[in-house]
């Protein structure tokens, strides 16, 4: 649901996978050259590090900023796209929290429905995700039912059918519930 | 939601993205870096190195046999895990379910759970008796039945595979039931 390209993560890994590679080679050189480069009658020209002064180590800082920088930049930005504005358009914006609400009403009464959260995205499209966390043994076929039932109503008072993604899922609270609700 | 956009998020929903994996490895690589980078300064400024001059530390590493063959060992290991990681289809545990309006994707223990509850139910077992695992085309339910009541796995079969056509999942899924040799006294 996130605004993360997942080919550049992809290609993010592959091109790490080929740094490790390279520094594999050149730590192994002496073998690289005599096993694979030189019957294919190749020749790489000596580095020659001890000759480069103070250049090395300004490289070597350079390359470590660059390094963190680049880090830092994806750490920071992952997963983002997330906001709180289930629809907005010609003024009015609703928020995802009035939405959220909208559904756990119509949901409340549903003992096998432990806990809903609803969740705007804006990636390439304004996407809502709602996370329907259930009872252990939970009648799914039910639980399904009984969701879609609540979006319609939630459709019906916003006059809009926004694009939605249901994820059924467990969580924490499934662990500490029992199967059944206890009065 | 138009079908593209529906496929889109289904695919999205079901896979993994791997920025974590990306943060790590980007975090990884940057480790060694630093520590040259601090080493680096520790030299420009004349002061004494943490541990040996960065051009010392090269070396080191490319000087001493074990400590060579180690360094590069754990670089190719490490350049093996992330060319898995980013070739390997990354699916998740998820299936979706049927639905026009929204795009519906439940949890494989969710549906696992719901599988053992319709075979417990048919078999007249406690729900904790049934255990199912899901795969991407097929569960495997197996009951623990109690002793001197004979379950039948033809009905159990028949209550699973009613189960998935209820919920119309996709990818399609196959059930099998195993009813255990050895029974347990009680419900």
């Amino acid at each position: 649901m996130t605004r993360s390209n997942r080919i550049l993560n992809r290609l993010a890994l592959v091109l790490l996978a080929l740094l490790a590679l390279t520094a594999a080679a050149f730590i192994l050189r002496p073998e690289v050259e005599r096993y694979v480069l030189e019957p294919l009658g190749l020749a790489v020209p000596s580095l020659g590090l001890a000759e480069l002064g103070t250049v090395l180590p300004i490289a070597l800082i350079v390359l470590a900023v660059v390094a963190v920088i680049v880090a830092l930049a994806v750490t920071v930005t992952r997963g983002r796209g997330a906001d709180g504005t289930a629809l907005d358009q010609e003024g009015v914006s609703v928020d995802a929290g009035l939405l959220e609400g909208l559904l756990r009403r119509e949901l409340d009464g549903e003992d096998e429905v432990l806990h809903l959260r609803l969740r705007a995205f804006r990636a390439r499209h304004r996407v809502l995700l709602a996370e329907v966390q259930v009872r252990r043994g939970a009648d799914l076929a039910n639980v399904h039912r009984r969701v879609a039932r609540a979006v319609a109503t939630a459709d019906e008072q916003l006059g809009e059918s926004l694009p939605l993604v249901t994820h059924i899922t467990t969580g924490l609270r499934t662990r500490f519930a029992g199967t059944t609700r206890t009065h | 939601m138009n079908q593209g956009m529906r496929r889109r998020l289904a695919r999205r929903m079901q896979h993994r993205s791997r920025s974590v994996a990306v943060s790590i490895a980007l975090w990884i690589a940057a480790l060694p870096l630093i520590y040259l980078a601090v080493e680096s300064v520790l030299e420009l400024l004349g002061a004494s190195a943490l541990w040996q001059r960065p051009l010392q530390v090269v070396e080191t590493v490319t000087g001493t046999e074990a400590l060579r063959f180690g360094v590069a060992a754990a670089a190719v290991l490490i350049a093996a895990v992330l060319l898995i990681l980013a070739f390997t289809p990354g699916r998740l545990g998820r299936h979706e379910l049927a639905d026009e309006r929204m795009l519906v994707v439940v949890d494989d223990d969710v549906l696992a759970s719901a599988l053992s509850r319709a075979a417990a139910g048919t078999a007249g077992l406690q729900r904790d008796r049934a255990s199912t695992s899901v795969g991407r085309r097929r569960a495997d339910v197996s009951l623990r039945p109690t002793s001197g009541f004979a379950v039948s796995r033809e009905d159990v079969d028949r209550a699973t595979e009613r189960e998935l056509e209820r919920l119309d999942v996709s990818p399609s899924i196959r059930a099998r039931s195993r009813v255990e040799a050895a029974g347990v006294v009680g419900r």
